[in-house]
């Protein structure tokens, strides 16, 4: 067999943000052929997102993007692999439409490791920048999702992804160390 | 305890959607909803790096919308061709993901693999993939997706030549449960 090498301790290494949308999120690198679009998270569903992190990074926020219709409040995490609540930004208004928005949060220490950013809206018309990519897609991306869950649960109980909905998420880093 | 700066860890789920995989991060092909029409007995495997080990658990398949008594088989091939593990002839059932659990979980260390898929049936709508283009089949061919005739299910060792198809169907594998 072909001798095999790569530089893993930077594959993936994400600079300055993990990004539900990066190279680290997915199943190395979320597909975006589907429509990137204004998609309704639905009233205190919760949706999961797994990264994976090869170096320790500190964590000092979370930020999503605003559709084009914004109501109720929004709220984001982190949860370790097993659906340990991490961080969480808290029960947070939604900001302007169609702009990004950040929360600051305590500094969270994040080792190597496979993780979910998480956001849940109490609003049933509350709009985030996403893709429209289909269930069964996000299921094979490892995504999860929980009904009834806007406060952030911990731990969280995951279910299969039934709804259309690969919201754009970040947490912001200080860069590796 | 010790814990490390810098670790090796993969995404939870691996298959022909990931970055690593053989041209699917580059296409841009939106996913059928409704699947491709599969040709009976055809094979095709589709590169993918493991750039870090995996604990293979459960192998899948995104399912077409096809309500045919078609079976189907999920692969994995090393490098060299050989099989390392599949399904077996299985029966397809719905229109959503299709999991095998293998009875043992097989260590992959890194490097390139196949992810095979085969279908007994001149199958409508038998998986999820690409909408069927020319440039599925040019560009696979051309990043080494492969196929062969007559293997279904999936042989011991893989006889393959260039792919011949517009198929690029969405098999995968995870190492959780």
């Amino acid at each position: 067999m072909t001798k095999f090498s790569i530089d893993l301790l930077h594959f993936p290494a994400p600079a300055g943000a993990i990004c539900s949308m990066g190279w680290e999120a997915g199943s190395y690198g979320a597909p975006t052929w589907d429509a990137f679009t204004n998609v309704t998270l639905g009233q205190n569903k919760r949706f999961y997102l797994p990264f994976v992190l090869n170096r320790r990074v500190l964590v000092q926020g979370l930020g999503w993007y605003n559709g084009n219709t914004v109501a109720g409040n929004l709220d984001a995490s982190i949860y370790d692999d097993v659906g340990n609540l991490l961080l969480d930004t808290g029960s947070t208004a939604q900001g302007s439409a169609n702009v990004s928005q950040v929360v600051n949060t305590s500094d969270l220490e994040l080792l190597p490791g496979n993780y979910f950013l998480s956001v849940s809206s109490d609003s049933t018309t509350a709009q985030l920048k996403a893709i429209n990519m289909s269930a069964v897609v996000e299921e094979a991306l490892g995504c999860k999702e929980q009904a009834s869950a806007f406060t952030a649960p911990n731990p969280a109980t995951f279910a299969a992804p039934s709804t259309q909905c690969y919201p754009w998420l970040t947490a912001f880093i200080r860069s590796a160390f | 305890m010790k814990f490390p700066s810098e670790g090796l860890f993969a995404p939870t789920h691996l298959s022909t959607l990931s970055g690593t995989a053989a041209i699917n991060a580059m296409l841009g092909q939106v996913v059928t909803v409704a699947g491709i029409t599969w040709v009976a007995n055809l094979a095709v495997y589709i590169p993918i790096i493991v750039p870090t080990e995996f604990l293979v658990r459960r192998l899948f398949v995104i399912q077409g919308t096809s309500a045919s008594a078609a079976n189907q088989d999920v692969g994995l091939y090393s490098e060299d061709g050989v099989r390392l593990a599949s399904s077996g002839s299985t029966a397809k059932s719905g229109s959503t993901i299709q999991y095998t659990t293998l009875g043992t979980p097989l260590l992959l260390t890194p490097g390139r693999y196949y992810l095979a898929y085969a279908n007994d049936t001149n199958n409508t709508l038998a998986v999820r993939a690409p909408t069927a283009a020319a440039v599925i089949q040019d560009a696979g061919r051309l990043a080494g997706v492969l196929e062969e005739a007559s293997a279904f299910p999936l042989p011991a060792a893989m006889t393959p030549v260039a792919l011949a198809h517009q198929f690029y169907p969405y098999v995968g594998m995870t190492s959780t449960t």
